[in-house]
């Protein structure tokens, strides 16, 4: 890392900043917008936890961190992404190659698909050795996969094994392998736990809490689990209609004194043990369409407490010590 | 131990398959109308001698009788000779197997050949000029019959511009028409099967794995992809071999070579019935062993599928 | 370990396809070898920028013959009889005593002279001297004996040695061959293609079989080989008793697809194609190919159904279809007008034709057909010509069938099949017209006892008495008859079949070749006989 690529860092130890990031799905349809005016930091080693409902547009942030969006459909149309100094949406694609898998590491939702069927579980985490350490010699390489199956409690012995033959958590493991064996400084983990069930679930997040400390990525998990949250990360950032609508740490947000008001509705929506209760309580209303871009406030339509600013006028962010909050409500009170 | 156990297992599967395309043939062909020993003699023979060649035949014989006394034949190996002039039916068929084997296994070559680059181009850069140039060709391809495509190639290419012979075999200058002729329809499928195939599987989780791992497009495709949409292609090959033999009547007849189509075919037309049986026991092997080679190769190429269980 | 297994699995499958192929290789070597045979014209057509045909003449020694039929039996008086096919390489490998010209004429082969007694039973003919058989032995009395009395007894003997009783050895060089009756037609059987003399001590040796497959004649040529379905071999016989051909090999090459053949012979890579389309042949526009016809020995002819319960029953439907054909328009349709009409169902070549003038003509007339369709009992029935599917005689068929719905026949159905079933339904005589090339080997008006026979192979148990007893002994006159007297029996018998209108004689059909340029000697036979004897290159 030399002095020239810090050229435009604003704070020195945020390894990713993403400002007024808007991205669109070009369909044969229509133009889906996804983000609208994403803004989000990350310090070097933070668990940050990104959480929202199913379409908010959590995949496509981290997909657009690799510049990984589906080619011809995707497209960033505003925005910046600073990894590290580097902005990534000016780099040339060979720079992204040589990112992706060794500086910023992606494990996705689902560890049933995510793995090649006719290729070696060894070979393939291998592969990311082979792919960025050409000058590593072989019986390194093979150690170092050696070692990171041992770590994520897969015996080696098994690595000529293909993946059909592991269940659905060895799975994962593998693929938190293959994401961490380059000792990536950033790890973005979309709902990697989603599709296992509650007991492995708690045992993959304790292996990657385990490999952060060992390694000292940084994290941004993916989820729209709010127990997971609370479980595994330090801060958290609320996404909403393509936008981030409250960030701060988990302390903050999980007191529940102040909250944006979807970040309320979300936590309402967990049953409560201590009280009895006939029904839920959902958050009214559904997301809005992703193919018009809203006016006011992306979230005014199922707002308990929306008024008519909310409906003309988009909110700016309320701040106090680190913790931010997207809606009129606040910015009211101060009195901006 | 399990692959030769395999083996054995579809080879002897092969029996009750041919038992009963045989009976059934034997049947339909002693329905046809015509009668052999009338033919083999001539219109004017007497109804002695016509009776008397029957006799010598075993055709007065009833069908079960006959079907069951050629198949026993067959069980000796002894396939019979022809009743159009007395040669041995398997060394009539051997003899000729090679010709028909070689521009099916050339037509299939370069149908694969072009086809796959094509159709994985194509899928590669989808809806590009090059993905609608190749699919309509293909299509052309595809709509082309090959009496027809055939008679203009020679034309074009022998008559022309003297480039080829006409027709029949002997250096490899014979075979590259009548391969290429019968491998057009192969090729128009290669194409859209590989170009299917290889959309499928870049649409796949793991090959979006492999992208965020840092490998280029190249290797995504090459290393990859290409492994896993061999499989629908290798059993599209499997598929497609037992009507390129079909198929080869047609070519052999344009392009006058002494192959196994045109065997049969004449021996259809003057129902020479030790002919066809024995053809048709022969291809019934050949392909039945050129599926059990795909499927073998399937297995090696998918580590999902295991012959063990 | 995994590995291991690839390995093994791939050594299996390899060894697989290796075991398909190999088994075939060692006979594939001979058949391999037999259809390599290529004349370096073809290498040599590639280089030229000219008529590919005219560099191909460039070998000097051998001919390449393209046909769609391949002769495989060259036995002729075996078991298995033999046909028109056969005969391409039985006329080269054999002589006859007399011998078949292009134009239908006869004259001496290995007989020098032939006599008939009086009452036309006995022919005694006189055999050449020193004539060798290609394994050396002299031809004598004893082979025409044999072949004779082989011939005869065999499918097609009673066809062809029409009458035949027995032969007698008067000497070495003399033998008579004596008739039951008396048949003027005799010569051309003795020529024809069950005539080819053969060695009788070679076939005592080998027997029937041998002789199939290792054929012995004194023919210009002698066989090499051959490969079913793709070729024959014939090499020329040095010693040939009139002396030694200028072809030196000749290969027979089948080749079933008729558009490959002629773009073969344009191409250099045949020398002769035999029996082409006529269309194709007048539509040839090359230097370096040329064609030929001849009329042939046999006729084509609409043979009508007058026995069996139908609308052919009626004369006077027979009569309106007979008034009904336009024969110009027909000839059109089958030989793009290049055959020539036939007025009776004979051709000009035949012995015993009568002479124009000396016979009905059955005019073309619409009117008349009307009118003659009017006074039938047609009542819209269905009435099938037969013919044999694909060929030209479909063609000639539809023309009809068009011609007699512009009269009111409209149940006309052209029931065209392929050669077995053709066959088959020809044999069982319920077809109510067929149309087809009466090629006859006997070149005599004789042969119009094929649809008039009272006594020939068709089973007269199963079909009653087929035809008109007054023809029958009129062709028995005529077969009594010798030279020139023999017209008007003809005449008579032609005119009763316009009378009753039995047939509707079409067209004399047309023999047809097409050729190298440069190849000297071809001519077109009338019976379809190609004698490479007489070939040679410029």
């Amino acid at each position: 890392m030399s002095e020239e690529r810090k050229n435009g860092a604003r704070e020195s130890d945020n390894l990713l900043e993403i400002s007024d990031l808007h991205v669109q799905y070009n369909t044969d349809d229509a133009v889906v917008h996804a983000l609208n005016g994403l803004s989000l930091k990350v310090k070097k080693g933070a668990k940050l936890g990104l959480v929202g409902e199913t379409g908010a547009g959590k995949t496509t942030l981290a997909l657009s961190v690799l510049r990984l969006l589906p080619a011809g459909v995707g497209e960033i149309t505003e925005g910046s992404i600073i990894y590290d100094g580097d902005d990534l949406l000016k780099q040339p694609e060979s720079f992204m190659l040589g990112l992706r898998g060794e500086k910023i590491s992606m494990i996705f939702q689902d560890p049933m698909t995510s793995l090649n069927p006719t290729h070696t579980v060894g070979d393939q985490i291998l592969e990311v050795l082979d792919l960025h350490f050409h000058e590593m010699p072989r019986e390194e390489k093979n150690r170092k996969v050696d070692d990171i199956l041992t770590l994520v409690g897969i015996p080696p012995a098994r690595k000529n094994e293909f993946p059909h033959q592991f269940s659905g958590g060895m799975k994962q493991r593998i693929v938190i392998a293959m994401a961490l064996v380059a000792e990536p400084e950033l790890l973005l983990a979309d709902e990697p736990t989603t599709a296992l069930d509650v007991t492995i679930q708690a045992q993959i997040l304790e292996l990657m809490r385990d490999l952060k400390e060992k390694y000292n990525s940084a994290v941004i998990l993916i989820t729209h689990d709010l127990g997971v949250v609370a479980q595994f990360c330090d801060s958290v950032a609320v996404v909403y209609g393509g936008r981030v609508v409250e960030y701060g740490t988990v302390e903050q947000i999980y007191a529940r004194e102040k909250n944006h008001p979807y970040t309320a509705g979300l936590f309402n929506c967990i049953p409560d043990l201590s009280v009895k209760a006939e029904r839920l309580t959902p958050i009214e209303g559904r997301m809005a369409d992703p193919r018009v871009v809203a006016q006011g406030c992306c979230f005014a339509e199922r707002c308990k407490h929306c008024t008519e600013i909310c409906k003309s006028r988009a909110p700016s962010a309320y701040e106090e010590d680190g913790h931010g909050i997207l809606c009129h409500l606040f910015t009211k009170k101060e009195g901006a | 131990m399990s692959w030769l156990k395999y083996t054995l297992k579809r080879l002897l599967m092969l029996i009750p398959v041919i038992i009963c395309v045989t009976f059934i043939l034997y049947v339909i062909l002693s329905f046809a109308p015509g009668n052999v020993a009338w033919q083999i003699l001539g219109e004017d023979a007497t109804q002695e001698q016509i009776a008397q060649l029957e006799a010598e035949m075993g055709l007065d014989q009833p069908l079960l009788v006959r079907y069951g006394k050629y198949m026993l034949g067959v069980c000796r190996l002894d396939f019979g000779t022809s009743w159009f002039g007395g040669e041995d039916i398997a060394k009539l068929f051997l003899g000729r197997l090679p010709f028909t084997l070689l521009v099916a296994v050339l037509s299939i070559l370069f149908a694969v050949a072009l086809g796959c680059p094509l159709g994985i181009g194509s899928a590669i850069k989808q809806y590009s000029l090059m993905d609608y140039g190749v699919s309509f060709v293909a299509m052309l391809l595809t709509s082309m019959p090959a009496f027809w495509l055939g008679t203009m190639c020679q034309i074009l290419f022998c008559l022309t511009l003297k480039w080829l012979p006409v027709s029949g075999v002997g250096t490899w200058k014979h075979y590259v028409l009548p391969s290429v002729i019968l491998g057009a329809n192969t090729l128009a499928s290669m194409i859209r099967m590989s170009r299917t195939s290889l959309l499928d599987v870049i649409r796949q989780d793991y090959i979006r794995t492999a992208r965020a791992k840092g490998a280029s497009e190249w290797k995504v495709i090459m290393h990859h992809a290409m492994r896993n949409s061999l499989i629908p292609i290798v059993t599209q090959i499997g598929i497609t071999f037992a009507g390129v033999i079909a198929g080869a009547v047609v070519t052999e007849n344009i392009f006058a070579i002494p192959g196994v189509g045109v065997l049969l075919i004449n021996a259809v037309k003057a129902r020479d019935v030790p002919i066809v049986m024995g053809t048709v026991i022969f291809v019934t092997i050949i392909v039945g062993m050129i599926n059990l080679v795909v499927d073998i190769v399937c297995a090696l190429i998918d580590p999902r599928i295991d012959f063990a269980s | 370990m995994k590995r291991m297994k690839k390995v093994t699995a791939m050594l299996i499958t390899a060894s697989m396809l290796f075991g398909l192929c190999a088994c075939g290789d060692s006979s594939a070597d001979n058949a391999g070898q037999g259809a390599e045979t290529q004349t370096p014209a073809q290498e040599s057509a590639a280089d030229e920028t000219g008529s590919a045909a005219e560099a191909a003449a460039g070998t000097k020694d051998t001919v390449i013959l393209a046909t769609s039929g391949e002769p495989y039996r060259f036995f002729a008086q075996g078991s298995q009889s033999c046909a028109g096919d056969d005969n391409l390489a039985l006329s080269n490998i054999y002589d006859c005593l007399l011998f078949l010209e292009p134009d239908g004429s006869l004259s001496p082969a290995l007989a020098e002279s032939y006599d008939v007694s009086e009452d036309g039973l006995t022919y005694t003919f006189h055999l050449r001297k020193g004539v060798k058989f290609h394994n050396g032995e002299e031809m004598t009395a004893e082979d025409v004996k044999m072949t004779f009395d082989t011939g005869a007894a065999g499918p097609i003997g009673s066809a062809l040695f029409v009458n035949y009783d027995s032969c007698d050895i008067v000497d070495d060089y003399t033998v008579d061959i004596h008739l039951t009756s008396a048949y003027a037609a005799f010569p051309y059987g003795v020529a024809s293609r069950i005539g080819g003399i053969f060695c009788k001590s070679y076939y005592d040796e080998v027997g029937e079989e041998g002789y199939y497959a290792a054929p012995v004649g004194t023919g210009p040529y002698k066989f090499v080989e051959y490969v079913k379905g793709d070729h024959t071999t014939l090499e020329a016989n040095e010693d040939y008793w009139r002396g030694t051909p200028a072809v030196k090999k000749v290969v027979i090459q089948t080749v079933a697809d008729t558009n490959t053949q002629i773009l073969g012979l344009q191409n250099g890579d045949y020398d002769v194609v035999r029996d082409p389309a006529i269309d194709v042949c007048l539509r040839l526009d090359d230097p370096g190919v040329t064609w030929a016809k001849e009329n042939s020995v046999g006729r084509v002819t609409m043979y009508m159904n007058s026995w069996k319960e139908g609308p052919g029953k009626d004369i006077n439907f027979r009569k309106a279809i007979q008034a009904a054909v336009n024969k110009d328009d027909v000839n059109e349709a089958m030989y793009s007008g290049e055959a020539e009409i036939l007025d009776i169902d004979v051709c000009a070549s035949y012995g015993g034709c009568p002479d124009a003038g000396t016979y009905q003509v059955a005019a073309y007339d619409v009117e008349a057909a009307k009118q003659y369709l009017a006074d039938s009992n047609y009542d819209g029935s269905e009435w099938k010509i037969l013919v044999q599917s694909g060929s030209r005689y479909e063609n000639g068929a539809k023309v009809i069938q068009a011609q007699l719905m512009s009269i009111g026949i409209t149940s006309c159905v052209v029931d065209a099949k392929d050669n077995a079933s053709y066959m088959e339904e020809y044999k069982a005589r319920e077809w109510d017209a067929i149309i087809a090339d009466n090629l006859s080997s006997v070149v005599d008006a004789d042969s119009l006892m094929t649809y008039h026979s009272m006594e020939s192979w068709w089973d007269p148990a199963v079909q009653g008495s087929p035809r008109d007893p007054e023809i029958w002994e009129l062709i028995q006159e005529g077969r009594a008859t010798q030279g020139d007297a023999r017209k008007p029996v003809y005449a008579k018998i032609c005119d009763i079949i316009t009378e009753e209108a039995y047939d509707v004689p079409l067209v004399n059909s047309v023999v047809t070749v097409a050729y190298n340029t440069k190849l000297k000697g071809m001519q077109a036979h009338c019976l379809g006989n190609y004698n490479f004897y007489y070939y040679s290159w410029e």
